[in-house]
């Protein structure tokens, strides 16, 4: 996903310009990090210039000029291939919280096996469960807070749907992170075996 | 009883579904059969007696009828005991009604339960489900009452003119005052006593009552829980020695017997104890038939069918143990009249050699029989009706079973064996015991019976095996495979 | 036990070492929680950890062995059966995944039903039970039985009976449990919506993160204990020695 191919479906509606989209978007995704303005602008130009949209014209109602731009028909169709294109599923194999599991457990792994070597490394044993437990923790909290936005009153379809859609891959994490948990012995073994 | 209670019991009959009507259809039934002999019973006790004011001779006699067992005021009373004895077996299948469907009855208190309702509330709730439908079927009762009475009206014979000078007679009628003999009339059946719609009222509020109590009596021991884990609290094993009780009051009776013939005050007391602890083994003996012989079938039968039964028996020896004490009853009481019938019959013809019998003795007897008859079938309606909930039950088992190749057969001949393993030895007991109060009655005066009780046994036991038989179109249509699918 | 929405500093319900036992199975070794009025809380964990078994005991549906029950300070464990009954068609709603409603009553009656038990008119409760059918979006399914219904609306229903009588806290176990994802979404949607406008105290009972996640606090319950962050139950007994291995465990009940 890109931000010309949000743009060019938000010019879809007929000729904008660039504030306008701005605030289109975060109307619309209300749950992402907005737009900066100067993105919009320069990605913007890379799509005249890739001839996916062009400038309809130029007005200023009394403020600063503002240029306003038209979606081309290689611009529609480059929306379209898009659109109908399948996302790669579960690109991310590696992930943080893995990472760190795993490094966890290499890091005591080398404090059992070498103990004293480094001297003055008086730092903590890594537990990768206590990891586990306060990661868990933190990820209830947030789905605690996104839960409390779409429940609460007025909030519309866009925002149920935006935090449902974090929810679930939040749900996911805690899912794995069990799992994970109740494996960490064997995981130990495999990965601290020499 | 509230009205909360009420309001709820009649919501509930309202939203009852095809399998829960045919629960309470039967209830309704039992109602309608339990107000139709309270009705009898009234009907006989409120016979007009000394209707003859000539007859003062013989006080309380009703000489309107043409048979004794009406104008006799003694019989009356026992045609009255009769009627309300017979309110037994009814009360014991309106009480077997109120145990079908337990898997949804469980559902339905347990919701209850959840909702805020106490035990006893659920239980008087349940109780008002059966007292309204019981209201229901003795309303329809009272008009089955109607319609039998209407039909015995037209049976009766009109008035008769007779050739015996009616004092002779005793009956109604006498001389005018033109001095000649005038018409008298005598009903067979007591149509005269005009229908009082105040007592009808009396008896189906009785019926719906003792129906409501008696359920509240059959589910006394379903524990209610609010997670639906209601399950009947659990009740001993029935232990063997129980059986001991029926050789030993035997054994106890026999000089007592020989005490009444000679002493002048004969051990009534005594014998009765006797008899109750005869009939309290005779109870319990199905119970420990199905645990005892359940086990032995189970372990030594060399046929599946047998073994099914078996285990079936063993793992739960008080299934039935409410209808079989009926039917058990039942056999005893019918022994024991069919006994007394032959006895007193055979007697009659040895005394008067070459007359017929008082035609008396007849009707009497023929009625008692009836009676029994009618207590039978009940039971036995009983016995069909737990068979009908056990297969419909254990359908889905059933049909798995069948899938996994057991033969119908093989599952119509395991039924056969449930019936029969607990109930032929206690109904065959029930015969043998009959004899306990057949000797005393005999000894002396009549032979004593060979035939009667013998007959009474193998009635009921073909009763019960036909009553088993009555459920096989249905066992038939629930192991089809269709019923293995999920609903 | 009157109602005082003022009376924030004694808590609304208080559960204080519960040890339940089924048959030889300890189901509670000494779970301690507490709630405040008007405060959701989910309880979570690995199933056979005990959760249902706390819910059952705070609710009155359990008497537990031992420790005690308290609600607005009074003991109410130590109610007869008859008056724990009653608190459940008065000051408590319960829900469960499915089959607590009545299969013969319609939605209608089922919903007016702890109304009925507790002796109100038939056309008066059934005018309140609407309102909550309403409330709940299943007004058109209000003359429809159980059997009738799709699970989503049974349990909208279910909702509607448990909130019928103005309760002070709602249990609910697993309310989402036999539902799919979109439907739970809306039926705990509802709930929370409900419980909050009402001020009513909501103990959550779930195995799922997403559910919990509607609640304000979490608690979570360890082979028979509970574990409570905020600390407001007071600490598990016994259970706190072992912190790693709980927090290890911790990790199971997503």
């Amino acid at each position: 996903m890109s931000t010309s191919h949000v743009l060019l479906g938000l010019l879809a509606a007929g000729p904008s310009h660039g504030y306008d989209l701005k605030r289109r978007h975060d109307e619309r995704f209300p749950q992402a990090r907005p737009l900066a303005y100067g993105q919009v602008y320069s990605t913007l130009q890379r799509m005249v210039r890739d001839g996916l949209a062009e400038v309809e014209g130029s007005e200023s109602d009394g403020g600063p000029e503002r240029t306003t731009y038209r979606r081309t028909e290689e611009g529609a169709r480059t929306l379209h291939r898009w659109l109908a294109e399948v996302a790669p599923p579960a690109p991310f194999v590696a992930n943080e919280i893995f990472t760190k599991v795993v490094v966890a457990l290499l890091s005591g792994a080398d404090r059992a096996g070498g103990a004293g070597r480094q001297g003055g490394d008086d730092a903590p044993a890594p537990d990768p469960a206590a990891y586990l437990h306060a990661q868990r923790a933190a990820h209830m909290a947030r789905m605690r807070e996104l839960t409390a936005v779409k429940t609460a009153p007025g909030a519309d379809l866009s925002t149920v749907l935006s935090a449902d859609y974090a929810l679930s891959h939040l749900d996911a994490d805690l899912r794995w992170m069990a799992d994970a948990a109740q494996r960490l012995d064997a995981l130990a073994q495999e990965v601290q075996a020499p | 009883m509230t009205r909360a209670d009420l309001t709820v019991a009649r919501l509930l009959l309202g939203g009852a579904d095809r399998r829960e009507w045919w629960r309470l259809a039967l209830t309704a039934l039992g109602a309608a059969l339990g107000t139709v002999f309270v009705l009898c019973a009234i009907t006989v006790a409120r016979i007009e007696a000394d209707w003859n004011p000539q007859d003062a001779a013989a006080p309380g006699w009703a000489r309107q009828y043409s048979s004794e067992l009406l104008s006799d005021p003694g019989s009356r009373r026992g045609l009255v005991v009769a009627f309300l004895l017979l309110l037994v077996p009814v009360l014991t299948f309106v009480g077997q009604c109120a145990r079908l469907g337990a898997a949804r009855r469980e559902q339905r208190f347990a919701a209850l339960r959840l909702t805020g309702a106490s035990p006893a509330q659920v239980h008087r709730i349940a109780a008002g489900e059966t007292a309204l439908v019981g209201g229901a079927g003795a309303t329809a009762g009272t008009g089955l009452f109607l319609a039998v009475r209407a039909v015995l009206d037209a049976a009766n014979p009109g008035p008769l003119r007779l050739d015996i000078p009616p004092e002779a007679q005793g009956g109604r009628g006498g001389t005018d005052m033109f001095g000649s003999t005038h018409v008298i009339e005598r009903l067979l059946y007591p149509t005269d006593v005009p229908f009082s719609w105040g007592w009808a009222v009396a008896a189906v509020l009785a019926v719906a009552l003792l129906g409501g109590l008696t359920t509240r009596l059959a589910l006394r021991r379903v524990s209610t829980a609010p997670l639906g884990t209601a399950r009947r609290a659990p009740r001993r094993v029935p232990s063997p020695w129980i059986l001991l009780l029926l050789p030993a009051s035997a054994v106890a009776a026999v000089p007592l017997t020989a005490l009444t013939r000679d002493s002048a005050k004969p051990p009534f007391a005594a014998l009765l104890l006797c008899l109750v602890c005869f009939v309290v083994g005779l109870l319990t003996s199905t119970a420990v038939f199905s645990l005892v012989l359940g086990r032995f079938a189970a372990r030594r039968g060399n046929s599946a069918a047998l073994l099914l039964a078996g285990r079936r028996l063993e793992a739960d020896p008080w299934a039935g143990a409410r209808t079989h004490a009926a039917l058990v009853l039942c056999t005893l009481v019918g022994a024991g009249t069919l006994g007394v019938r032959e006895s007193v019959l055979e007697g009659l013809a040895a005394m008067n050699p070459g007359e017929e019998p008082d035609p008396y003795y007849g009707a009497a007897f023929g009625l008692a029989l009836l009676a029994l008859a009618v207590a039978l079938a009940v039971g036995a309606g009983g016995l069909l009706v737990g068979w009908v909930e056990s297969v419909t039950e254990q359908r889905r088992t059933l049909a798995a079973q069948v899938a996994a190749g057991v033969p119908a057969s093989v599952l119509r001949r395991a039924l056969l064996w449930q019936t029969a393993l607990p109930l032929v030895p206690a109904l065959v007991l029930a015969g043998v015991g009959s004899y306990g109060y057949l000797v005393p009655v005999s000894t002396g005066m009549y032979p004593l019976p060979l035939f009667g009780p013998a007959i009474a046994v193998a009635v009921a036991v073909a009763a019960c095996l036909a009553a088993t038989a009555a459920v096989f179109p249905l066992l038939r249509r629930s192991v089809h495979p269709a019923e293995l699918r999920f609903e | 036990m009157s109602a005082s929405p003022t009376a924030s500093a004694a808590p609304l319900l208080a559960a204080r070492g519960l040890h339940l036992s089924h048959g030889a199975t300890p189901a509670l070794r000494g779970a301690s929680l507490t709630v405040s009025a008007g405060e959701t809380v989910a309880v979570t964990g690995p199933s056979g950890s005990g959760k249902s078994s706390l819910l059952h005991c705070m609710s009155g549906i359990l008497r537990p062995d031992s420790g005690e029950v308290r609600l607005d300070g009074e003991r109410l464990d130590t109610l007869p059966e008859e008056r724990r009954s009653a608190l459940r068609r008065t000051e408590f709603g319960i829900v469960f995944q499915f089959g607590q409603l009545v299969p013969e009553l319609t939605a209608l009656d089922n919903t007016a039903l702890p109304l009925l038990l507790g002796g109100a008119r038939r056309k008066e409760a059934q005018e309140t039970a609407g309102a909550w059918l309403e409330r709940f979006g299943v007004r058109g399914q209000a003359g429809l039985r159980p059997g009738e219904m799709s699970g989503g609306q049974a349990q909208r229903v279910a909702l509607a009976r448990a909130l019928v009588t103005g309760p002070r806290a709602v249990f609910a176990d697993e309310p989402t449990g036999a539902l799919d994802s979109l439907a739970a979404e809306q039926v705990m949607t509802a709930l929370v919506h409900a419980v909050r406008e009402s001020g009513t105290a909501l103990l959550l009972v779930t195995h799922d993160a997403r559910t919990a996640a509607f609640a304000e606090r979490e608690v979570t319950v360890l082979d028979g204990t509970v574990h409570d962050p905020s600390g407001r139950s007071g600490p598990p007994a016994a259970a706190s020695a072992t912190g790693g291995a709980a927090a290890r465990r911790t990790g199971e009940d997503a």
